[in-house]
């Protein structure tokens, strides 16, 4: 994971967890407030709805008792019972009603006849007892349905009653009572009242009621009624809504501005770290000319100053150990070219003491000796002489050399060939010459050959040369000697510079065989084991 | 004589025994007549020769005062259209046919064809000749007579249909009908007053004793006599208004027409001269098709409905105008009893058939109508042009019955004119006639004459 999205996520964490818990607190105590404020407006509402029921029928009680009183002292009531003018007392109820403020007026005879209707006038005569059973003889309150010409009225009711001439007339009126008029007194719109009449429905959002008796003159039935306040859910949902939307937008802009802030962050932070990466991948032992110097005063500054010293320390460092390599490789051309000239003397040294016993000891042989060795005697001056003029040049052969490993071997095994060491060589079939220069083919296979004559240790013994080739693939040429060989740990730094296991070698036999195999592009490996000689196997590149 | 109007009873009985003569066939002579004395018919209500003439008299007359033209719309228009344009002519209280703008009328053709001679010198108040061209042209122009077959449009007045209408001279009108008729009273109605070439306002020229003068506010209308006069302001009197106001004050109308019987009955307490007209108004109740006709009712229950149910001067109706109606199958339609609502009479009408609907047992007459029980019908208020779609059926009219469901009208309380024969179409409603009114006069001082017309009309006469 990147550092600008480790630091993005981590603001991100850092500020959003604040403001989710602000949040959700602050719309939970807002809701739960809300609640509480409706709560309570509730509750004040339906006390002042069964104030306004009692005040309408205290108002209601004392208008029909002064009615009662009136129409007990008019005369033209007791004539019109007694068969007077009717009209009068068909339109009293009618008159009257208005000038009271009542929604409704009935005058009934005792058996439920009406004699006079103020909101129905021409609904006399009918018998329709409904109203008084609902207020009851206890002249309570009752919620009523009053039939009116065009519909029906809705009334807080109740009753009183006159005696005239031993006779009992009813008298029921009422209040103008309806959802509008209540709902009215609601102190918002989320609250409404409504007039039930009939049970209330079930899951209704009814948070009140208040019960009343109910009587029906459409119906002509007696039942019950509710004055139910309603509380409506739709501004707590708005308002949860809204708060939501709120947080959302919070957490959004939160969000943004975390990440708008984080990848500043980062950008401010990571680009010097990453130009001091980009600067400090461009150096390696050759290119140690990179500055690092800042004047930031921050962490970063010290750090670039402290790389800065570091590369300043390593291009020193490189100098001298540029200036070591180069006296390094002096020494180790200079013990190269003792090893080779010593490798190019050895078979002088073998021809001249073969002569000096020759001299000592069959003298009349010396001359055909001599001139039966001359050829070795001039292959090594030749050797010597190529191997100087290599040196002198200092460079790897010219491409396109090819030197023919058979020649070679058999040179070498020519030069090596003692009384006391068999050098046989075996060339199976044709083997193409090989893509190296001939002086280095020899060094190779000479190097070889000295040091498995060094591995039999003065006794006499066999060293095999073979080559062979497949068809488009490698020279195959193979050096076995049948010496002491080497144990794992010997075999494990064979070919390690400096690295001989006879007293006075230089070590550098087989380590200048593994460079010279390499430099032409091929490979070498050895099989050996305590007392089982040597056998090195050599795949060099066909030319 | 002023004497023998102010008694209602005797009215009645006077009124009511010239109308069954007329519908009993006693017409007119068919020879032609002369103009008859307007001092000498008892119909005449006169100026008191000591009463304070002032430069204007008020008349208040009830309902919305339009614009008064041909043919009226409204009662208070009725009045109005009447001193502005003159019929042939005219029938009194007592049924009599009178001179108006013809002196002379009869029949040659026993009773199909009618001859009407007009007054020598008629002029309309623009000036123009009133010939019988003009008598023609006018009633063309308002729809009464096409010239042609089914160009008439009087049989919603009258026995027969007026078929033509032609000027044999320039004194001669000839009116033939598609029967034979004994009177010609239908064209003393005041749509068939006659109106000269419309002026710039679109309004004939007048061709009664008044010209209609300019007027400052609504439901006011000024009437400029002639001749010399008094300047009569007629007032319509809003639906709302309480005509017993007008009556008291430092103004009160010098004339009110009216059918409330408390302000009958206040102005007679007042001791004003009080003046009933001719029944002139009949209310029936029409019921839908589908409805089983009611039964006509019995008189002491027609006697209650006049006397108790309606707060206007009533007696029952006569039940011969009626239309047995036709029973059709199907749903019994739910609805109300709708009524104009601009008609105190048929409001209270309508709210007592919906109390009666509304009884556990409602009487006999109704019982088969009303069907199961029910919460009873509510009276349903309509204007004028509901109501009538309504009553024919034409398009359903939609009120709310008493449970608050929309229904189509189940009755409805139409009234009509008394004299008004009745069309009763082989699949129509059933038409019950309940009850007939009657307006009265009111005359808080007496500056101007009355005439009294059978059909409930007035004429102003206005002191020179």
């Amino acid at each position: 994971m990147r550092f600008r999205t480790r630091l993005a996520l981590a603001f991100v964490v850092v500020a959003l967890g604040p403001v989710l818990v602000l949040g959700v607190g602050l719309r939970r105590e807002m809701l739960a407030r809300f609640d509480r404020q409706a709560d309570d407006r509730v509750a004040g509402l339906v006390r002042l709805l069964r104030q306004r029921v009692g005040d309408d029928l205290a108002v209601a009680r004392s208008r029909l008792a002064s009615l009662a009183r009136s129409l007990e002292a008019d005369n033209r009531f007791r004539l019109a019972e007694a068969g007077g003018d009717r009209r009068w007392l068909l339109d009293w109820a009618a008159e009257a009603m208005p000038a009271t403020g009542l929604a409704v007026l009935q005058l009934h005879e005792a058996t439920g006849r009406i004699l006079s209707s103020g909101q129905f006038r021409n609904d006399f005569d009918r018998v329709a007892p409904t109203l008084p059973n609902a207020v009851g003889s206890d002249s309570g309150l009752a919620l009523v349905r009053a039939r009116r010409p065009e519909g029906s009225v809705l009334a807080l009711a109740t009753m009183d009653s006159v005696l005239v001439a031993g006779r009992r007339y009813v008298l029921v009126g009422g209040l103008p009572v309806d959802s509008a008029r209540l709902g009215a007194l609601a102190p918002d719109p989320e609250i409404a009242v409504a007039l039930e009449l009939g049970p209330v429905a079930e899951g209704s959002a009814v948070v009140a009621e208040i019960p009343l008796r109910f009587g029906d003159d459409v119906g002509e039935s007696v039942g019950r009624a509710s004055l139910v306040v309603r509380r409506d859910p739709g501004p707590a949902q708005a308002l949860a809504r809204r708060l939501d939307r709120w947080i959302v937008v919070a957490v959004a802009g939160t969000l943004v501005a975390a990440l708008l802030l984080a990848l500043w962050l980062a950008r401010r932070v990571a680009q010097p770290i990453a130009d001091l990466a980009a600067k400090t991948e461009r150096i390696d032992l050759e290119r140690l000319d990179q500055g690092f110097a800042t004047d930031r005063p921050d962490e970063l500054g010290a750090l670039s100053r402290l790389l800065d010293q570091m590369t300043n320390r390593l291009r020193l460092g490189a100098q001298r150990l540029r200036e070591a390599e180069r006296r390094a490789t002096v020494g180790d051309l200079a013990r190269q070219v003792n090893h080779d000239i010593k490798n190019g003397l050895t078979p002088i040294r073998h021809v001249v003491r073969h002569l000096v016993d020759t001299a000592e000891r069959e003298p009349e042989r010396l001359v055909p000796i001599l001139l039966e060795r001359r050829a070795t005697l001039e292959s090594s001056v030749d050797y010597l002489d190529q191997l100087a003029r290599s040196y002198a040049r200092l460079a790897p052969s010219p491409t396109g050399a090819r030197a023919d490993a058979a020649a070679i071997l058999h040179e070498i095994a020519a030069a090596r060939r003692s009384e006391r060491v068999a050098v046989p060589v075996r060339i199976e079939g044709p083997v193409p010459p090989v893509a190296a220069d001939p002086l280095v083919l020899r060094r190779i296979v000479e190097n070889l050959v000295a040091n498995a004559v060094d591995a039999l240790e003065g006794r006499a013994g066999t060293i095999v040369l073979e080559a062979a080739s497949a068809p488009a693939g490698p020279v195959r040429i193979n050096v076995a000697d049948d010496g002491r060989g080497m144990t794992a740990a010997e075999l494990e730094r064979a070919f390690d510079d400096f690295f001989s296991t006879k007293p006075g070698g230089t070590g550098l036999g087989l380590s200048v065989v593994r460079r010279l195999v390499s430099d032409v592009g091929g490979s070498i490996r050895v099989e050996t084991g305590p007392g089982q000689g040597a056998t090195f196997f050599l795949e060099l590149p066909a030319a | 004589m002023p004497r023998r109007c102010r008694g209602r009873r005797r009215i009645g009985r006077t009124v009511g025994s010239t109308l069954l003569a007329w519908l009993a066939g006693c017409g007119p002579p068919a020879q032609p007549n002369g103009p008859s004395p307007l001092a000498s018919d008892g119909c005449r209500l006169p100026t008191s020769p000591t009463a304070v003439v002032p430069d204007t008299v008020v008349v208040v007359v009830p309902g919305p005062l339009g614009s008064p033209s041909l043919p009226p719309d409204s009662d208070a228009d009725r009045v109005v259209a009447r001193q502005l344009y003159l019929p042939l002519i005219r029938v009194d209280c007592r049924g009599e046919l009178r001179s108006s703008l013809a002196g002379r009328w009869w029949s040659d053709s026993g009773g199909r064809v009618w001859r009407f001679e007009l007054i020598e010198g008629l002029r309309f108040a623009d000036g123009s000749a009133l010939d019988a061209a003009a008598v023609v042209a006018s009633w063309r122009r308002t729809g009464f007579a096409g010239g042609g077959v089914g160009g008439g449009r009087l049989d919603a007045v009258e026995d027969a249909t007026v078929l033509s209408a032609s000027a044999l001279d320039a004194r001669t009108v000839r009116v033939g009908y598609s029967a034979p008729v004994a009177s010609p009273r239908g064209l003393a109605d005041v749509r068939m007053g006659v109106g000269g070439p419309p002026g710039p306002d679109g309004r004939p020229a007048e061709s009664g004793r008044f010209r209609l003068g300019p007027s400052r506010s609504d439901g006011v209308a000024i009437l400029e006599p002639r001749t010399a006069g008094t300047v009569v302001r007629v007032v319509g009197l809003p639906p709302n208004a309480d005509p017993r106001d007008r009556l008291a004050g430092t103004r009160p109308a010098d004339v009110l027409l009216t059918r409330d019987l408390a302000t009958i009955r206040f102005a007679a307490a007042r001791g004003f001269e009080v003046t009933p007209l001719p029944w002139d108004r009949t209310y029936d109740l029409v019921t839908a098709p589908g409805l089983t006709p009611p039964t006509a009712p019995a008189a002491a229950e027609l006697e209650a409905l006049a006397a108790l149910a309606v707060r206007a001067d009533a007696r029952p109706a006569t039940a011969s105008s009626g239309c047995p109606g036709s029973s059709a199958a199907g749903p019994t339609p739910r609805g109300g009893v709708a009524y104009r609502s601009d008609d105190p009479i048929g409001r209270d009408l309508a709210e007592r058939i919906a109390a009666l609907t509304g009884l556990a047992a409602p009487p006999r007459w109704l019982a088969a109508t009303v069907g199961a029980r029910s919460a009873g019908w509510p009276a349903v208020p309509l204007t004028a042009a509901a109501l009538e779609r309504a009553v024919t059926g034409s398009t359903p009219v939609t009120v709310p019955d008493r449970a608050g469901t929309g229904s189509t009208t189940t009755a409805a309380i139409v009234s009509r004119a008394s004299a008004t024969a009745v069309a009763c179409p082989a699949a129509g409603p059933a038409r019950l006639p309940l009850i007939e009114s009657r307006a009265t006069v009111i005359r808080t001082a007496t500056p101007v004459g009355l005439l009294l017309e059978a059909d409930g009309g007035i004429w102003l006469e206005p002191r020179p």
